[in-house]
């Protein structure tokens, strides 16, 4: 079947068009024009989220319809025919879906439906993608003690009759008479170097050699040759290469400071889906594999390009790239099958830190010749970018029992102090991030951020993203709320907690008296934060029971992580929590506690600390005892796989309650939520027998 | 003592109250049919537990303490049961979960109201492989075979078990079900799987079904 028949598709309102063989998925044939759909389960069906609208009518090119006169003009010659029924009926799995969430009528998940003749699609708003706000923002300087990537400029004698040494030679004996530096030189280097000797031929040469060497007791590599002096410029790039985004710090070498900063959107996501366990599940096709490698290869080359060319400088001026990410990244990066991260044992591949030449990545832009150091990777689920927490943070050094919180789609936790470290990974599942919340969104422009309830009068007010002012100083009109955010997610559950409208088991009050509080079309109880008026969707934004159940999942994920890894320690509670990566940093802390993410340690112990990862991928790029710290101590620590934990199930179930079933919230007292753990769910209410 | 006492058991259980424990010991003290007191009052508590349960107003939290003490009270009862029950078993399950996954808090939830429901049930643990779940089937006699899956990576190990099945001519004697957080009907037909649910009381009502269609429970 070589000559499948192919129809157009016209996606509307951005007017992008193409032709698609029959059965390919709407979502995958908007991501091959470029048709930003929103999509967080990467395609699966789970999410609901990439919504579409396949019309009825026949158009013109741009999409408008044609009228009746307009059809019977030569015109209708190219007249695009749409119907419904252009495109796969919807499963009785989709029907649910679009049932759970509303849909009108024609609406369908792109992801579901395949092409079956000429059809014109419609994007609502809310499905369309927006910039997504990267939020990998770089931290202060870091401090550099060794570098393992240097410059030498050195003066390289002319050869004469009597001294007739090659110009590597030369070079070398040079680096060593002036530096005491022992090198050989990589290959692109030496021919770096013939070029520049030529129109030199028999002349004192001036040269900069660029010298990376791995093990201070061996020889260095020369891997690149300057004319002049250019040891002023030393620039290093760090990368934190995530499942969603990838950011890059272009770093002085010398003062340690980061000079520019730019991110991406990971495009392994167009390829292989939203989350690590798809992503394997990709991989299992080698074709996928080779190109979620090469997509991410080539975003770096992007990345290193844009980054240096912002501050007036070349990718070539890069002397090295330190790379930190999870293991699965980490593997597909390199080109090595995740497969065996997917299923237990789920070891990995390497967890040692890894030296590879930017050649055999087939990274552009930047020299072929330079070193790309990946650190170590702890587990399966615990990779190089925990091990830059780790380095960041030094938990090891520290006399307090710290439990540091990296919360992603999986929540990467690890306890412990000078004496002992354990780490693991917690399935938080994307509830936090904004999938499977109705109105969850990605942190982008016009989602809601932050929320407040007054707990006498359960009014709402709300920030949205790129507005400035509350929800309640704006008119409704000009707030234009898409969503729900991670951050919002969490203020939201809190809140409602606080104000009494949640009780400890997740259950809404019905009894309270509030028009925000209601009955969906489904029956189901849910919470209004948002007035159809004061958004850009046209419809309340609300946050329903089953969402507040899943928040409920994700945020015992995190507390019984937290408490598996202290039994191990023989510890009740850490002594002080710490809040990593780019969505930590966003979360309010009182409302992380309220709903009880991790214990309560008072709020004077609780931190957040930003994008430890991408600091200490910047620390293992100036130091050289960063990095053997981090093949140090990935070995130090001890992984735990939660689900092999007996302990695990009960404190998991313990942790579904608001804040906890069992555990003190002391410092909750002052917002008016009784400190002392509920009490006893049973309820002494047996009723007197004697009478009946 | 009477049958509104009972009535007061499940109103207990569905209550979450421990005090049923006593009530079940005062009901069976007293000479009530112990057939009843397990099937008009604990079996019927945790039936209101479901319906809670499908109405959102429990949690796992609540599922969990409620299935402890409704265990608790079985316990109760059971020496007091007259010992030819197997025309009251409903089937037999043997229920785990699939090779390289090692997720039991699912398929632990599904055994348990299974188990409550009146069906004998095997759990078999987690990581098992494809063959294991069969022998197991075949040693036990068993009805339904349960394959929980929780990762995407773990969903196609499902087809093995399916495939062992059908290749076995094990198909009339086996029904295969599956189930876990990624899992769909869609993917469970993609599987071959006879049967797919979202949650353990849904999968309590699907065994029950199965039970019905194929082997005239």
């Amino acid at each position: 079947m070589s000559d499948v028949e192919k129809f157009e598709v016209l996606f509307l309102p951005s007017g992008h068009k193409g032709r698609f063989a029959a059965g390919t998925h709407l979502l995958d044939a908007a991501r091959e024009l470029g048709v930003g759909i929103e999509s967080i389960c990467g395609g699966t069906g789970a999410c609901a989220k990439c919504k579409c609208q396949v019309l009825d009518g026949t158009f013109d090119d741009e999409g408008h319809e044609l009228s009746m006169g307009h059809m019977v003009t030569a015109a209708t010659r190219h007249g695009m025919r749409s119907r419904e029924s252009h495109v796969t009926a919807a499963s009785e799995h989709e029907q649910r879906l679009a049932r759970k969430h509303h849909f009108k009528n024609s609406e369908r998940l792109s992801c579901q439906a395949r092409v079956l003749g000429d059809a014109v699609v419609f994007i609502p708003e809310e499905a369309r993608v927006r910039e997504a706000i990267v939020r990998k923002a770089a931290g202060k300087p870091v401090a550099v003690r060794d570098l393992v990537t240097r410059k030498y400029f050195v003066t390289v004698p002319a050869p004469t009759l009597e001294d007739h040494r090659g110009d590597w030679e030369r070079l070398r004996d040079a680096l060593k008479a002036e530096h005491d530096v022992e090198a050989d030189i990589d290959f692109m280097a030496l021919k770096q170097l013939s070029d520049m000797a030529k129109p030199q031929r028999a002349k004192v040469m001036q040269l900069t050699a660029t010298v990376w060497r791995q093990d201070p007791q061996c020889k260095g590599e020369v891997v690149r040759i300057e004319n002049g002096d250019t040891s002023g410029t030393l620039l290093g790039l760090a990368v934190d290469l995530g499942t969603t985004t990838m950011a890059s710090y272009l770093c002085d070498m010398h003062t340690g400071e980061t000079i520019a900063t730019e991110s991406v959107m990971n495009p392994q996501i167009k390829i292989g889906g939203d989350d690590v366990m798809n992503r394997i599940a990709a991989s299992d096709n080698p074709e996928k594999l080779h190109r979620m490698q090469k997509a991410v290869t080539g975003a770096l080359s992007e990345l290193a390009d844009r980054v240096t060319q912002s501050v007036g400088y070349t990718a070539a001026d890069i002397s090295e790239i330190v790379l930190v990410a999870n293991t699965c990244m980490h593997h597909i990066f390199l080109g090595l099958d995740p497969d065996s991260l997917g299923k237990s044992p789920f070891n990995p591949r390497i967890a040692h830190s890894v030296n590879i030449k930017s050649r055999d990545l087939h990274l552009a832009h930047v020299l072929p010749s330079i070193n790309v150091h990946l650190l170590a990777n702890q587990a399966g689920f615990v990779g190089a970018d925990n091990t830059a927490v780790a380095i960041a943070l030094e938990p090891y050094n520290s006399d307090e029992l710290v439990a540091i919180v990296d919360i992603g789609t999986n929540g990467e936790i690890l306890v412990g102090n000078r004496d002992r470290i354990y780490s693991t990974s917690c399935p938080t599942g994307p509830a936090l991030e904004g999938a499977s919340i109705k109105y969850g969104v990605r942190a982008a422009r016009g989602a809601i951020e932050k929320v407040r309830i007054e707990p006498k009068t359960f009014d709402v007010r709300f920030k949205v993203i790129g507005k400035e002012a509350w929800n309640t100083r704006l008119e409704p009109s000009d707030i234009g709320a898409i969503g729900l955010c991670g951050s919002a997610i969490i203020d939201t559950v809190g809140e409602l907690y606080k104000a009494g409208i949640l009780a400890a088991n997740g259950k809404f009050n019905m009894e309270i008296e509030t028009p925000r509080l209601r009955r969906g079309e489904d029956g189901d109880a849910e919470f209004v934060i948002a007035w159809a008026a004061e958004t850009a969707i046209g419809r309340d934004i609300t946050m329903t029971i089953d969402d507040v159940r899943n928040v409920q999942l994700a945020k015992a994920a995190v507390y019984s992580g937290i408490q598996v890894l202290l039994d191990k320690l023989g510890r009740d509670k850490p002594e002080r929590v710490i809040l990593a990566g780019a969505f930590g940093s966003h979360l309010d802390l009182r409302r992380s506690l309220m709903l009880g993410l991790f214990h309560d340690v008072g709020f004077e112990h609780m931190h957040s600390v930003g994008n430890a990862a991408g600091d200490g991928a910047r620390m293992a790029l100036m130091n050289r005892a960063k990095r053997e710290e981090a093949e140090h101590i990935a070995r130090r620590i001890h992984y735990v796989e939660l689900t092999n934990e007996p302990g695990f199930v009960p404190h998991f179930v313990d942790a579904t309650l608001l804040p906890h079933k069992k555990h003190a919230f002391p410092s909750l007292a002052r917002y008016g939520i009784d400190p002392a753990p509920p009490p006893a769910e049973t309820r002494k209410r047996r009723r007197d027998r004697a009478a009946a | 003592m009477d049958q509104n006492d009972i009535a007061e058991i499940a109103e207990l259980i569905a209550d979450l109250d421990d005090e049923a424990i006593e009530l079940v010991q005062e009901c069976l003290d007293a000479g009530l049919d112990p057939v009843s007191v397990l099937k008009d009052g604990v079996v019927k508590g945790l039936e209101k537990i479901g319906q809670l349960f499908e109405a959102k107003e429990y949690f796992l939290a609540e599922l969990m303490v409620g299935g402890e003490l409704a265990e608790n009270c079985i316990k109760i009862i059971n020496p007091h049961l007259p010992k030819s029950g197997e025309g009251d078993r409903q089937g037999c399950v043997v229920i785990g979960a699939v090779a390289g996954d090692l997720h039991d808090i699912g398929y632990g939830l599904v055994a348990k109201q299974l188990e409550l429901a009146g069906f004998e049930v095997h759990q078999l643990g987690v990581n098992v492989d494809a063959m294991d779940f069969i022998n197991a089937a075949k040693d036990k006699n068993a009805n339904i075979i349960g394959l929980s899956a929780f990762l995407v990576t773990t969903i196609p190990n499902c087809r093995d078990v399916v495939n062992y099945v059908r290749d076995m001519g094990l198909q009339d004697r086996f029904k295969v079900i599956m189930g876990g957080a990624e899992t769909n009907q869609e993917k469970s037909d993609m599987m071959g799987a006879d049967g797919w649910a979202p949650n353990a009381m849904e999968a309590v009502t699907l065994c029950k079904n199965i039970m019905a269609a194929h082997f005239g429970r």
